[in-house]
């Protein structure tokens, strides 16, 4: 079977699959840190795909990660968040893609990315539940969004440079452009 | 030393100063000391409403509920980020799928936990089963939830006295009355007060001598149908009674003696408040009224539930938005004008409110 056949949108089926395993990664690294409190390693894996793999296949991967959510916890406010605020750490990364030549920038932006994941939900729940109950949510959640934070930043520190090299040489070796 | 490693250093540094700003200036902080609280244990399909008192020195919730766990036969999980989860209390494990229980602190939702909530002396708990998906407002599109209720049905003269069961998703018993309408063999009309039935269980009401009086849970309820909210397990009597006795139909021979008391009307709006002593032999507030009706500036209609005031010391009633609330020696009246008896003495006063 020909990998490079044409699927839909230009998409090839090479495409289809890595987008698929790519979401299954996220599923798998979110589940395997939920035991640590706001410890997670799905900002740092989206900003990797990003750099690596374009905002296109990454905006795509992102889909797949809040649909699969809903699967495993069922369909709740806070999922609809997913489909907004991953896009928008997937188009941060984009735009400083070019910019950004250093692991700091990126740390950087994983670090007010998960400090301000909080607010943000606090923003977009208030639209259900009102202005109080957002105020309270964000409130009740400052100390978690200090830990998420902090601990993307350490975990983009340290991973992020040699997680981009592994993903663009194997990107380079498996993936037919 | 490394450049990673110091930042890193740093941010950890960020985080514990963070950390201690939070918990000194917003965080929930408690209260040292002996308190006495009161904590209420509701699960209404199990039919548990129970309520303890409790001398504390502890500072929070989750540790008075550790302390009393085995009076409360209560079940918890510590959750790594969300404290202490209750899982059972008083004997009834929650289906963590679809309910939990819902905590509320002098009847307001709590903003933390069981973990995070300071105790403050006096201060009332209560742990409530709830349905995921349950919203506080009504108003606010609460999931219809199947109820059970028990509806009776008197009508002494004609002894009728049926008893039914009926699983509802309704939220208002008016509205379970007209989805069983055929059962009940009822007829209601929509007036300005909501349903009014003119005919149940093949009754035709005489609306000029008698209604239906409702009971909730055996209690005069305080609204008509379209008022009164569903619970699951309540228990509903429609039971036929008779207004007041007109002049004609009083007992011959009964003697009338003049009474005297006190009718207040207040329109906090206008600021009126005017008080008056009438002398009277009338039986009934509506009839000394009716005969007072120049001096109170009065005007009314005749309703099926007997008087209304339209009118009063000049002051026309907007009846979609505000009533007249009748006192009675400075407590809520159970009936309208044309059922409340005349005692010596009595202080009336109709007091305008919204609704």
């Amino acid at each position: 079977m020909n990998s490079n056949v044409e699927t839909f949108n230009g998409m090839k089926v090479q495409d289809l699959v890595l987008i698929s395993i790519l979401s299954a990664s996220l599923t798998a690294g979110k589940l395997a840190l939920s035991f640590v409190p706001n410890v997670e390693v799905v900002s740092l894996l989206f900003m990797v795909y990003t750099v690596a793999l374009g905002v296109k296949r990454t905006l795509l991967i992102s889909v797949i990660f809040a649909t699969t959510e809903i699967f495993l916890y069922g369909f709740s406010t806070w999922v609809l968040g997913y489909y907004l605020i991953w896009p928008i750490l997937i188009l941060a990364t984009g735009v400083l893609k070019g910019k950004v030549k250093s692991e700091y920038g990126f740390a950087i932006i994983s670090g007010i990315f998960g400090l301000s994941f909080g607010f943000f939900f606090a923003v977009f729940e208030s639209f259900f539940y009102g202005i109080a109950y957002g105020m309270a949510y964000w409130a009740r959640g400052i100390p978690l969004d200090i830990l998420h934070g902090a601990s993307n930043y350490i975990i983009a520190i340290i991973l992020f440079n040699p997680l981009v090299k592994i993903f663009s040489s194997q990107l380079k070796q498996y993936y037919i452009r | 030393m490394n450049k990673k490693i110091l930042s890193i250093i740093g941010v950890i540094a960020a985080v514990i100063i963070l950390g201690a700003l939070y918990n000194t200036y917003l965080g929930p902080s408690g209260v040292e000391g002996e308190k006495e609280v009161s904590l209420q244990v509701i699960v209404d399909k199990e039919n548990i409403n129970e309520e303890f008192t409790f001398q504390t020195d502890h500072e929070f919730f989750g540790e008075l509920l550790e302390e009393e766990q085995e009076t409360l036969k209560l079940s918890y999980d510590e959750h790594s980020t969300l404290g202490m989860m209750i899982t059972g209390a008083l004997g009834y494990e929650v289906d963590s799928s679809s309910e939990y229980f819902h905590i509320l602190v002098n009847g307001e939702d709590a903003e933390y936990g069981a973990s995070g909530i300071p105790l403050i002396d006096g201060d009332e708990y209560v742990l409530e089963l709830r349905g995921f998906g349950e919203m506080d407002d009504p108003d606010e599109g609460e999931e219809a939830e199947d109820k059970e209720v028990t509806f009776r049905v008197t009508i002494e003269k004609e002894n009728i006295a049926e008893e039914f069961t009926f699983q509802t998703e309704q939220e208002y018993l008016s509205q379970l009355i007209e989805e069983e309408g055929e059962t009940l063999e009822a007829e209601y009309e929509d007036t300005d007060f909501g349903l009014s039935i003119t005919e149940i269980l093949g009754y035709e009401l005489d609306a000029s001598t008698e209604y239906l009086h409702i009971l909730v849970n055996g209690e005069d309820a305080e609204t008509g149908v379209s008022g009164i909210e569903m619970i699951d397990g309540d228990e509903y009597e429609l039971e036929l009674r008779s207004f007041a006795p007109m002049d004609d139909e009083e007992d011959e021979g009964e003697v009338s003696d003049t009474m005297e008391v006190t009718f207040i009307v207040t329109i906090d709006t206008e600021d009126i408040a005017e008080e008056f002593t009438f002398q009277t032999e009338q039986a009934y507030v509506s009839e000394m009224i009716e005969d007072e009706a120049e001096v109170l500036e009065l005007e009314y209609e005749m309703t099926d539930f007997g008087m209304s005031i339209t009118e009063i010391l000049g002051y026309e009633m907007n009846s979609d938005g505000e009533y007249l609330h009748i006192l009675v020696n400075g407590e809520d009246a159970e009936t309208g004008l044309s059922g409340i008896e005349i005692k010596d003495g009595d202080v009336y006063e109709l007091q305008r409110r919204d609704f």
